[in-house]
């Protein structure tokens, strides 16, 4: 018999799109977040709406978890297909679920050693006495619900307020769903899991990256949104769509995603703060306007959330491929700053600092998130509205002193290469935003020489950038001699193989790279010098941040490339599995290192 | 007796960098009566958002004094449409050639008819591209020799004032270089329009294109606004009559007096533009956080 598990649960409901897997999960998910674990639900859905099957898994702990566990606990299966795609990762004292109402049985071939498998009439019960076969949904909830011994007063508040708009029929109905349910698995063994919760009730947040990106924006000051719908950055669009214009400010979904930088661009211009938010196919589109806006010292916040490519790729999976083009896209040279946030609570807080960096450094900048962050819903502290400032730079919002000279110096070249930026109907601050090379006055310039100080002026505001963006965050022991490097979304994995290692005596550490350009080369030569092994941890093929950490350090065995590129997130026990089996002897150090010394 | 009150400003004082287009170039036209119109409706230039694209055209944007945008090739349109929104308080002009506006920036052109979004659109239409040395543009009629097409071209031309009307434009007026009188009057009426307002100005390219020359066109227009029975309010007459026209119509051509701008539609207080708004990061904000609790 397996040990009992506390406060540590995977559940997946699997089935086909539309069948309402992404609702029964929602409502587990809060349940326990409000029992006080940390949850994060994980969508893992096909690029279509209707039929091809789909998985929503709902993972809760006691302690912050951001990306998937390394096996499932229990499996909601409505349909037979999801039994044979998942029952493989359930561990032993696991429970399938699964609905048996046109006498389906799972097959010998599937049955997992110490897993138990359970079959309810789910849909027979939901048609025969609710009258709604969606109510399955609902009755698998009391299923789970019994199984795990929980209470069933939360289920009961969510069910009533999330079904409440309905009205009292249909929270009645599905309050009686879920007790029947209940009754159906009163019968069966309980599986060795506890969920006691902490008992308190903390008012932590289950948001997704999208929200979190969309809110932060909203309370740093933007006032306009264009984009053009992509999964998986609709979610942005749409929640600004709802919030933004009751705050005096618009979003536009624009014709294509050139409009939607164009806009974004004008609207900056204009003096307000603005952004565009959208994946790889419409950023590509946007590179050629990113680089106007270099050009004409615009800032302009874009939000790139990644799934894998090329082209159309895997429309609805992760990946982190569109590293270099955030950073090396578009034509010609023109400073940038590209950030990229862990989880949906830094995404709020950095998206904020990435408005003030557009303004102060008057240069766009791109928030480089990916579909795991973006789109999963994940448990937050709290956020605090009064962590966040604005710095709007050198905004000129006064008439310009001496204003009887024209065109206005809006490019004048100064030592930080920084120089005032007057929006339009200002006194005295008429210029010309030219996307051309330009003098200092924005007048079209051929010179050589002015080109030169131009381009160098332009590229000054990158050296005085490197002081001003967020640095890496170094975790773990800092004198580990295995080290890992990552960004983004791998960073929830990631901290979990550091335990999953520590527990096996290998200490590591780990830096996190927040801001992805200005490239943080200073910090990134002292961890590689300072580790005896570096991981580079990263979700795509060809090791995009490894290739930039060389560039800073030169090529070293001791540097591995660790990629994952099938669309999944990483689970901790991959990372973990595959550092561990670099390490060697006793004392569980670099192979390599260990063959130097020998 | 009517008083008479004198401008209080002339065109000089919206003299900008001096036009580095051919002597000729139907595009002088264009700036200069831009110029006596915004002096007649006595515009401050720096409450004038000037936007150009890409071309010989577009870079009027450095020959007028305002707050000029001159942006990248065919998106001119998105520029000028989100610094209206941001900023209603704006006389925002887009201006551009055929090849920005009905080529490669086509789409944005029938969006922001559909938007019907408060600003003037000036398209300077030579049927070529000037600024690449002479290649057809979209307006160039079937079989029109340039360097890019030996043969002629083999594609019809297109028509932004037909396009403009069949997409629901609330103003559509089509003016000539050849004839600044009337341009003025056009202008001036598009930039009181309540909308979107397209003023398509056939604007001889005089080094490119030696078939619709200034004497070309004069022989090949049919100025509505000589003719006294027209009415620009009916769209379907509107549409039929200039699409069995054997000539070019100039002059206003349609025009929706109930038009409604998209800044007012959009903007909960279009009269505290965001753009010029004190910010702050506000308190209450916070309360928005109850939907994720
Ligand atoms: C994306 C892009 N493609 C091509 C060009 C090259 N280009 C510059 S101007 C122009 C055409 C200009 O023609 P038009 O808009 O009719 O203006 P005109 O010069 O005739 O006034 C082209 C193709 C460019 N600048 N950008
Ligand atoms: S090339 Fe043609 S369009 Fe360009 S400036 Fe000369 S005349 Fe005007």
């Amino acid at each position: 018999m397996s040990e009992v598990r506390v406060n540590d649960l995977s559940v997946r409901i699997g089935g086909q799109a539309g069948d309402g897997s992404l609702t029964t999960g929602d409502l587990l998910a809060k349940a326990l977040k409000r029992m006080g674990l940390w949850v994060i639900a994980l969508k893992d859905f096909p690029s279509r709406i209707r039929g091809g099957h789909t998985n929503y898994t709902i993972r809760a702990k006691d302690a912050p978890i951001w990306g998937p566990g390394n096996a499932l606990d229990f499996l909601l299966a409505f349909d037979m297909e999801s039994v044979e795609i998942h029952s493989g990762e359930i561990q032993p004292g696991g429970v399938v679920i699964y609905d048996n109402s046109r006498g389906e049985q799972v097959p010998d071939s599937l049955h997992a050693k110490g897993v138990h498998y359970l079959g309810v009439p789910l849909s027979n019960i939901a048609r025969s006495e609710l009258g709604l076969e969606l109510m399955k949904n609902t009755v698998a909830l009391g299923v789970l619900a019994e199984l795990l011994s929980l209470d069933d007063t939360i289920f009961h508040d969510i069910l009533a307020s999330t079904y409440g708009r309905k009205g009292p029929t249909v929270v009645e109905k599905n309050k009686r769903a879920f007790d029947l349910g209940r009754r159906q698995a009163a019968q069966a063994p309980k599986p060795p899991y506890r969920i006691t919760g902490n008992g308190e009730n903390p008012k932590r947040l289950l948001i997704t990256g999208d929200e979190a990106i969309g809110y932060g924006a909203l309370a740093a000051g933007c006032r306009f949104l264009a984009a053009y719908p992509i999964t998986p950055a609709t979610d942005i669009l749409e929640w600004m769509a709802k919030y933004l214009p009751k705050y005096n400010g618009v979003v536009i979904q624009a014709e294509d995603e050139l409009a939607a930088i164009n806009m974004a661009i004008g609207a900056a211009h204009a003096g307000a703060r603005a952004m565009t938010s959208t994946s790889g196919p419409g950023f590509s589109l946007m590179t050629e306007a990113m680089a106007l806006a270099g050009m004409v010292e615009v800032p302009v916040v874009i939000v790139d959330c990644q799934r894998p490519g090329p082209s159309t790729g895997l429309p609805t999976k992760t990946e982190q491929g569109d590293l270099n083009h955030a950073i090396f896209g578009a034509h010609g040279d023109f400073p940038r700053i590209v950030l990229s946030p862990a989880n949906a609570e830094e995404a709020f807080y950095l998206i904020a600092e990435a408005f003030n960096l557009a303004e102060r450094f008057q240069c766009p900048v791109i928030f480089l998130t990916e579909q795991l962050v973006a789109m999963s819903k994940q448990t937050i502290p709290p956020l605090d509205l009064s962590r966040i400032t604005i710095d709007r730079g050198k905004l000129v919002r006064e008439p310009v002193q001496n204003n009887e000279e024209w065109p206005f110096r809006r490019f004048a070249i100064t030592e930080e290469g920084i120089s005032p930026r007057p929006i339009p109907s200002v006194p005295g601050g008429m210029f010309i935003a030219k996307g051309s090379e330009h003098l200092e006055s924005g007048a079209y310039s051929e010179s050589p020489k002015n080109r030169t100080l131009m381009t160098l002026k332009r590229m000054r505001k990158l050296e005085r950038a490197k002081e001003a963006v967020p640095p890496p965050v170094l975790t773990g022991d800092p004198t580990a001699r295995v080290g890992i490097i990552g960004f983004g979304g791998t960073y929830g994995p990631i901290l979990e193989a550091m335990e999953m290692l520590a527990k096996e005596g290998i200490t590591t550490k780990y830096l996190r790279l927040r801001t992805l350009w200005p490239f943080p080369a200073e910090e990134i030569r002292r961890f590689v010098q300072e580790s005896e092994i570096v991981f580079v941890v990263e979700q795509n093929a060809t090791g995009q941040l490894r290739g930039l950490v060389e560039r800073c350090v030169g090529p070293q065995e001791k540097v591995e490339s660790l990629l994952k590129f099938d669309g999944q997130p990483f689970k901790p026990l991959e990372i973990a599995t595959r550092i561990d089996a670099l390490l060697v002897g006793p004392e569980r150090v670099p192979a390599r290192a260990n063959r130097a010394r020998r | 007796m009517a008083t008479v009150i004198k401008a209080q400003r002339n065109p000089k004082d919206y003299e900008g960098l001096k036009p580095v287009w051919c002597p000729g170039c139907g595009d002088f036209g264009v700036l200069n009566a831009l110029k006596k119109v915004l002096a007649d409706l006595n515009i401050d230039p720096k409450d004038i958002a000037l936007v150009t694209g890409i071309g010989c055209s577009s870079q009027i944007s450095s020959f007028l004094k305002a707050y000029a945008f001159h942006g990248v090739h065919g998106r001119l349109l998105p520029v000028a449409t989100a610094i209206k929104l941001m900023n209603p308080h704006l006389t925002v002009i887009g201006a551009g050639g055929d090849g920005d506006g009905y080529a490669i920036g086509l789409s944005h052109f029938l969006h922001a008819v559909r938007r019907n979004v408060d600003i003037t659109y000036i398209v300077m239409n030579n049927q070529v591209y000037g600024l690449t040395k002479g290649q057809a543009s979209p307006t160039a009629a079937f079989g029109f020799v340039t360097t890019s097409t030996p043969q002629g071209t083999r594609e019809r031309d297109v028509d932004g004032v037909k396009l403009a009307l069949a997409a629901g434009a609330t103003f559509v007026a089509r003016g000539f270089s050849g004839d600044v009188p009337q341009l003025v009057r056009l202008f001036k009426e598009a930039l009181q329009h309540p909308g979107f307002a397209l003023v398509d100005v056939l604007s001889p390219c005089v080094t490119y294109n030696r078939v619709n020359t200034y004497d070309w066109f004069r022989e090949n227009i049919l100025n509505l606004d000589e003719d006294p029975e027209y009415d620009p309010t009916d769209r379907v007459k509107v549409l039929t009559k200039i699409m069995t026209l054997d000539r070019i119509p100039t002059g206003l051509i349609f025009k929706d007096p109930s038009s409604k701008p998209y800044s007012r539609l959009l903007l909960k207080d279009p009269d505290n533009p965001p753009a010029l708004e004190e910010l702050r990061v506000r308190p209450e904000l916070a309360e928005l956080q109850e939907q994720f609790v």
